[in-house]
């Protein structure tokens, strides 16, 4: 019997070694039809707005796949499970995050991206042709209205060895040397209404007041050797600001957001942001967080302001204890002067920013309560002998006085002795007039009486502690 | 595909060897009939298409040989993707080492083929096939009032790949005759 059943066993394992061939060359087809369909996609394309055919020598360029929806109508930017490649032989680079590194010799190339089964291919041109000048402000025109953000990609015209010129997006490298002039079309004096920051070759308009502007780009010229300043490109800042008001900014419901406590305590840090409901032109609202490109303003210094490094986030600092201190905040053309400020760091004022009923102006409010810093432990000990809260503590011999020593330690991870701090009260409340008692005009000192159980509670800033002592 | 043509006909060689050397011992043949779902999992999403899964075999002790044939009951969607599994033919070698319990747990070894449709928009219609070892549990019950038919649960593995998987759910009955 058990012959068989060894002989059952034995063909049935020869069975499945010969059955059991793995068929991995053969998932992908299943696995790339499920990426394609966990995020709806029926084609992909290189998006117009955010491609370009010619990069220039030794600059970076982010590509990045668009697909369209089983809709036929929707896209969205593809994020992931990109495959990206370059033909062979290629000198620049590409990862799997679509980051291009152009070669530092001209070359022609083809770009392939997949996702799934689903195949674009891009015919580039790496060029050696020189910067000269500045031709547009942005491949499309854009409206942008007061307290927005809008990246902008400048188009400039490159020359190459045989004088041909080409016209495409303002390289990596030159976008970062490029100087931006910004003025007012009614008068033409500097303005204060916007500014233009590139930061990881990435430039934004940052609109800070409504009106008309000018703004020029002045860069050298690497194909005249000279410095060259771009024509007048018009913009207009446009102000279709519903409402302003002050968040919490952990708080990423910004249609119902509000600041939920006014209280920080002293040398603590409040992080707010400003948000602006805007009008859209299809008669809809939407809320952004225009913290970067508000302006704020304290009006006395219980508290201080600073932006965090993103300048997405402000941060009230608690200076004086139990004081107040008003933030206001507001975006548009506030009465007071910027004259001597450095827009591009944000805008914050030593006082109340105001609008004065401007209409190209809205403004917000907050009061701020700067509270005592909490107490989070305290370290106690009798008579060099540290003592933990309401435990008791028996003496090996009788003292003449308990002398105690109080640190209080705060919710900021700092210490202080308290001992004989005028906020520190000392209680008995066991052993009173028979054990121990009060040394007169002694904060922390107390004369023993006789043997017995005393106790004193300590108090300081609502926190307290029991002091447990078995007296022989 | 010729290489693997050739290890099924094989295998239906071994597996018709395999009947006759069992058919001298004192074997139980049976019978099973359950709805499976199968899951196709690959790390972005899944599908679950279901079948209906026949299986013939041979029992003696704790010892089970079976042959199972599934075929497609529905499909299943994920946007625009419609998979199907039309057919699973697996064999399986079943062990239960503890014979005398009310509920009987088997642990499941064998191999199966696997078919799978896939139709999606602006691509051409594909069928993959897939072989390879299958593994799992079994639970089953005998009714009181019938002892020779058998709740069963089945949790399978029936294909482990790089980056997919085929996973097998089924609840059904068992008759021995």
């Amino acid at each position: 019997m058990f012959f068989k059943e060894a002989i059952t066993l034995f063909i049935s394992g020869l069975f499945l070694l010969l059955v059991a061939c793995g068929d991995e060359d053969k998932e992908a087809n299943l696995i790339n039809l499920h990426t394609l369909a966990s995020q709806d996609i029926i084609s992909i394309h290189f998006p117009a707005d955010l491609t370009e055919n010619i990069i220039s020598t030794n600059s970076e360029f982010n590509f990045v796949i668009q697909g369209v929806k089983s809709n036929n109508t929707d896209t969205t930017i593809i994020t992931r499970d990109i495959v990206w490649s370059l033909s062979d032989h290629a000198l620049s680079t590409i990862d799997q995050q679509g980051h291009f590194l152009a070669s530092n010799t001209a070359e022609l190339i083809t770009l392939t991206a997949q996702f799934g089964p689903l195949i674009e291919t891009l015919d580039l041109k790496i060029s050696d042709a020189k910067f000269d000048e500045v031709l547009q402000l942005n491949k499309q025109n854009f409206n942008t209205d007061m307290c927005q953000s809008q990246e902008i990609k400048p188009i400039a015209r490159y020359i190459d060895k045989d004088g041909n010129e080409e016209i495409h997006q303002l390289d990596s490298n030159t976008i970062n040397t490029i100087t931006w002039l910004i003025r007012n079309q009614e008068d033409n004096s500097t303005s204060q209404r916007a500014h233009i920051k590139t930061l990881g070759n990435q430039t934004n308009l940052h609109a800070l007041a409504a009106g008309d502007i000018i703004i020029q780009a002045k860069a050298l010229s690497i194909f005249t050797g000279t410095e060259k300043t771009s024509t007048d490109f018009n913009q207009n800042i446009g102000n279709n600001l519903n409402s302003i008001k002050v968040c919490n900014s952990d708080d990423s419901n910004l249609s119902s957001c509000n600041v939920t406590s006014t209280n920080i305590e002293k040398d603590k840090t409040l992080s707010l942001m400003s948000v602006g409901n805007y009008q859209a032109s299809d008669g809809s609202s939407f809320n952004l967080n225009i913290s970067q490109n508000s302006k704020w303003g304290i009006n006395n210094t219980n508290a201080s302001i600073a932006f965090f490094s993103d300048f997405q986030n402000l941060s009230i600092l608690g200076n004086t204890e139990s004081s107040t201190a008003t933030l206001t905040v507001a975006c548009g053309t506030i009465t007071q002067s910027l004259s001597t400020t450095d827009i591009t760091q944000g805008v914050i004022l030593d006082d109340n920013v105001s609008c004065d009923g401007g209409i190209n102006c809205m403004g917000a409010s907050t009061a701020i309560t700067i509270s005592q810093l909490s107490v989070s432990s305290f370290t106690v000990s009798a008579n060099n002998i540290d003592l933990t809260d309401n435990t008791s503590e028996t003496l090996s011999s009788r003292p003449d006085e308990i002398t105690l020593e109080v640190i209080a330690n705060f919710t900021d991870s700092t210490s202080k002795t308290i001992t004989t701090d005028s906020k520190l009260s000392y209680s008995i409340t066991a052993g009173d007039d028979d054990v121990i008692e009060d040394k007169a005009d002694s904060s922390g000192v107390f004369t023993v009486l006789g043997n017995g159980t005393a106790k004193i509670e300590i108090n300081y800033r609502s926190e307290s502690f029991i002091v447990y002592l078995e007296i022989p | 595909m010729t290489t693997i043509k050739k290890h099924i006909n094989l295998a239906n060689i071994l597996l018709f060897f395999l009947i006759l050397s069992t058919s001298s011992i004192r074997a139980e043949v049976y019978i099973s009939l359950a709805p499976a779902l199968v899951e196709i999992d690959t790390d972005n999403a899944s599908t679950r298409p279901s079948l209906v899964d026949l299986r013939i075999g041979y029992e003696y002790h704790a010892h089970q040989l079976e042959l199972a044939i599934m075929s497609s009951i529905s499909d299943d969607n994920l946007n625009q993707l419609t998979v199907d599994v039309p057919s699973v033919n697996s064999i399986f070698y079943r062990y239960s080492p503890h014979e005398n319990e009310q509920i009987k747990m088997h642990f499941i070894l064998g191999a199966s083929q696997i078919d799978v449709d896939s139709t999606y928009p602006n691509i051409a219609d594909t069928t993959d096939t897939f072989n390879g070892v299958s593994f799992g549990i079994g639970f089953e019950e005998a009714f009181k009032s019938i002892p020779q038919l058998k709740l069963k649960l089945d949790l399978l593995r029936l294909y482990n790949g790089d980056s997919l998987d085929v996973n097998l759910l089924s609840i059904g009955v068992r008759y021995v005759f």
